[in-house]
């Protein structure tokens, strides 16, 4: 976060004096009108929920029952944590998919945000606007119309397989959201479907780097993957960055495509039993809202670790232009 | 030469001014037509009490064509959206008197005229001109050289290597894309058969989809969703985009920290709590349906939000991406503008809105664009704040409860897909040009 403050803030006032001068008033005044919405919402719908949900967390508490509601102290956090082995089972899966979902889905946005910002391509417009489309298609499409390509029998993912001379169809083809081998992978192609958002990022920031810099090392004799690895990743680190941090807290809650796909039965063999799927169930279908909000805050610290380890990494592999002075 | 590219410029100026003023005369026949098609309306259905959804619909599309009216300036904007609404209105025509459906397509045709519609998309986007923007460094950069040059250069250095990646990669991006066109026109046997391609384009699937599960009433549902959510948010994020970028006030560094906090914060978090205020459970909400007219569309049912309006559009106006986002276009704005308005008399509410705003068209538009998608996909949130089924839900949940009740029907669940899809794609294809400017020039770095 101080990275966002420092870099994108810009300069600070320049505020010698204690007291405010009746122009600087009247601006302060203008900025807070301007910022309350914002502030009313995010107290609202952010900072007290948060803090309530973690009230709730220590209380035995359905919906139902709302009368009956009781402080039970860490009980739930000790269900959660020791007792319910649905937590641990259900944060490995999601873990397991994150990893093997999270690269895949990373590279292959760079690697089209490079494509796509190369200067010999001619109909880059073109381009951009096809590999962007899939995102306009709203999720619950996507998963439905995937499910159906990649049908083991009918879909034209499995026949233009065979087609090529890959054995897919019949009983020993690959089945793909049936397989629990194959299902992360599955998943992971209905995500990098909708991944426009993550490389129109990336290729504002490949637009950003300065071309002297090619310019310079191509005098120096530096080839085409040195270029990529000596100047243009560490140029785009800051967005990399960014879209990785934004990329875990939205894996973390990853939830729509399974309860969609099996109604969050798991199917198959349980390899589809995300930790969000266990949390819905919890507070929404079983409606235990205190053991729900247990659950919910324990994503919670489990994302400001992983972030906060990014945010402490991000020193030794972001660089930021601006700042080495 | 000089003289002639002058000259030619001089001569190039009406008629440029002709069409403005062909495009401004256009939209203005639309407003009209929208306005008088919405009274119509409204009188026929809505005010008799026959369907309020559609009294809403014939409402906004009288403001959106007012609007238009009164403001020349962003006429094409209001008539956009007034376009979508009217669409609707249509629509729902077409569902309550229309007879059975008995119209199939030649397949020849339908390829003539998908062709047709393929070549105007791409000469539409391949072909268009870069709009001018406040942050045109790859424009200006590209403009040095001579234009035809660059091009044969392009094309000589251009390698085959990559073009054949770019080419199968969007076959890859497409082909969900073929897949459900080409299905959605099958009769339920092709489906099952292994067929790439229908014999006969059987157009009556998207008929017999749309009026299987209401989609009618979801349509409504989702277009006033995204009309309400879109404006609020709009209001939120400029306003205190502004802010960040252009008022000195003590503590702004870190409440725009916060906004980008709340970027980190899963949603799941204040999801239960939430949920509980929407309901009503924590405190009597102010604005719940029974006190407060507009929004008694429901049946009364105390002191919540569930089922109504603003539960499916408060909690997503302070959206921290699109502050960001504008924030950064704001900042680019020089402030010699601040100054001069200041020095005319102009308080900041009068520079944000004649100045700032009219000049970060690009970026509003991609923040209109990404909030027309979050709340077009909006599905969980929605599931949990509305418990009839046909009072507020979204078109979502509109394609999921017909998968779950037609979803063998591969054929009927693409045309439901691809009705669900096509607003967005509509939408997208007329701005996409401000819309990857607006995102690749705002300059995300950071």
């Amino acid at each position: 976060m101080e990275l966002n403050a420092n870099l994108i803030v810009g300069k600070r006032r320049p505020n010698g004096r204690k007291g405010m001068s009746a122009s600087q008033r009247r601006e302060a005044k203008w900025g807070l009108i301007f910022i309350s919405p914002w502030l009313i919402g995010f107290f609202i719908f952010h900072l007290v929920p948060m803090i309530a949900s973690l009230g709730f967390s220590m209380f035995s508490f359905t919906l139902s029952a709302p009368d009956e509601a009781r402080f039970v102290g860490l009980d739930n956090w000790r269900r959660m944590l020791f007792e319910d082995p649905n937590t641990w089972i259900t944060l490995g899966v999601t873990f397991k998919f994150a990893f093997i979902s999270l690269p895949i889905g990373m590279i292959t946005a760079f690697m089209l945000a490079v494509l796509l910002n190369s200067e010999n391509l001619l109909g880059r417009n073109l381009f951009r606007t096809l590999f962007y489309a899939p995102t306009m298609v709203p999720l619950i499409a996507a998963i439905l119309i995937w499910s159906q390509v990649l049908n083991p029998q009918t879909g034209w993912v499995n026949r233009g397989l065979d087609a090529i001379g890959i054995q897919a169809l019949g009983a020993g083809g690959l089945r793909w959201l049936d397989n629990p081998n194959l299902i992360y992978l599955a998943y992971t192609f209905i995500g990098i479907w909708g991944i426009g958002n993550a490389i129109l990022i990336n290729l504002s920031a490949l637009q950003g780097v300065p071309t002297e810099l090619y310019e310079a090392s191509k005098i120096d004799g530096a080839g085409w993957s040195r270029r990529l690895l000596n100047i243009t990743l560490p140029m785009v680190s800051p967005v990399i960055f960014y879209n990785l941090v934004l990329s875990v807290v939205g894996l973390l809650q990853y939830f729509i495509v399974p309860w969609v796909l099996n109604g969050g039965s798991g199917y198959p063999e349980g390899t589809t039993r995300f930790f969000m799927v266990h949390f819905y169930k919890q507070a929404f279908t079983f409606q235990n809202m205190g053991y729900g909000a247990s659950l919910a805050w324990l994503i919670f610290i489990i994302g400001l670790m992983i972030t906060l380890a990014l945010f402490i990494s991000a020193r030794y592999w972001v660089y930021y232009a601006g700042e080495r002075n | 030469m000089a003289d002639a590219t002058l000259a030619t410029r001089r001569r190039a100026l009406p008629s440029l001014h002709g069409a403005a003023a062909m495009a401004d005369l256009f939209t203005i026949v639309c407003a009209l037509v929208l306005i008088v098609t919405a009274v119509y309306l409204a009188a026929i259905e809505g005010v008799l009490g026959v369907n309020i959804n559609l009294a809403i619909t014939a409402l906004a599309g009288v403001g959106l064509g007012l609007f238009g009216l009164y403001f020349p300036r962003y006429s094409r904007w209001s008539s956009i959206v007034a376009a979508v609404v009217g669409l609707n209105a249509i629509l729902y025509y077409m569902d309550v008197y229309s007879n059975a459906c008995r119209f199939n397509l030649e397949m020849t045709v339908a390829f003539w005229v998908s062709a047709v519609a393929a070549g105007g998309l791409f000469t539409q986007v391949f072909f268009s001109r870069k709009l001018p923007t406040l942050h045109s460094r790859s424009t200006s950069k590209a403009s040095t050289n001579g234009d035809a040059a660059k091009i044969r250069s392009r094309v000589a250095t251009g390698s085959i290597v990559m073009y054949t990646v770019m080419i199968v990669l969007s076959f890859i991006a497409l082909v969900p894309f073929f897949w459900m066109i080409s299905t959605s026109f099958m009769t339920l046997g092709e489906t099952i058969n292994r067929i790439w391609v229908p014999q006969e384009a059987q157009v009556c699937n998207y008929y017999t989809a749309w009026n299987s599960v209401r989609f009618n009433v979801y349509f409504q549902n989702s277009v006033i969703i995204a009309v309400f959510t879109i404006t609020g948010l709009l209001s939120v994020s400029v306003l205190s985009a502004y802010a960040f970028a252009k008022i000195n006030f003590v503590g702004r560094n870190l409440i725009f920290t916060l906004v980008l906090a709340t970027l980190m914060v899963p949603d799941i978090v204040v999801m239960i709590p939430n949920y509980l205020t929407i309901s009503g459970q924590i405190f009597p909400i102010p604005m719940s349906m029974t006190n407060f007219p507009f929004f008694e569309i429901g049946m009364g049912r105390g002191f919540s939000w569930i089922d109504t309006l603003p539960a499916l559009s408060v909690p997503f106006m302070g959206h921290a991406f699109s502050i960001f986002l504008l924030r950064q276009f704001f900042i680019q704005i020089p402030h010699e503008l601040w100054e001069a308005a200041r020095i005319d008399g102009a308080g900041h509410f009068r520079f944000l809105v004649q100045i700032v705003v009219p000049m970060s068209r690009p970026a509003i538009l991609t923040v209109t664009l990404l909030a027309f998608i979050g709340s077009w996909n909006a599905l969980l949130w929605p599931l949990l704040v509305t418990r009839d089924p046909l009072e507020w839900r979204p078109i979502s949940y509109g394609l999921q409860a017909f998968n779950d009740e037609a979803g063998t029907q591969t054929h009927l669940l693409t045309a439901a897909a691809f009705i669900t899809i096509m607003p967005m794609l509509a939408l997208y294809f007329v701005t996409q040009k401000s819309f990857t400017e607006g995102i690749a020039t705002t300059g995300l770095k950071g």
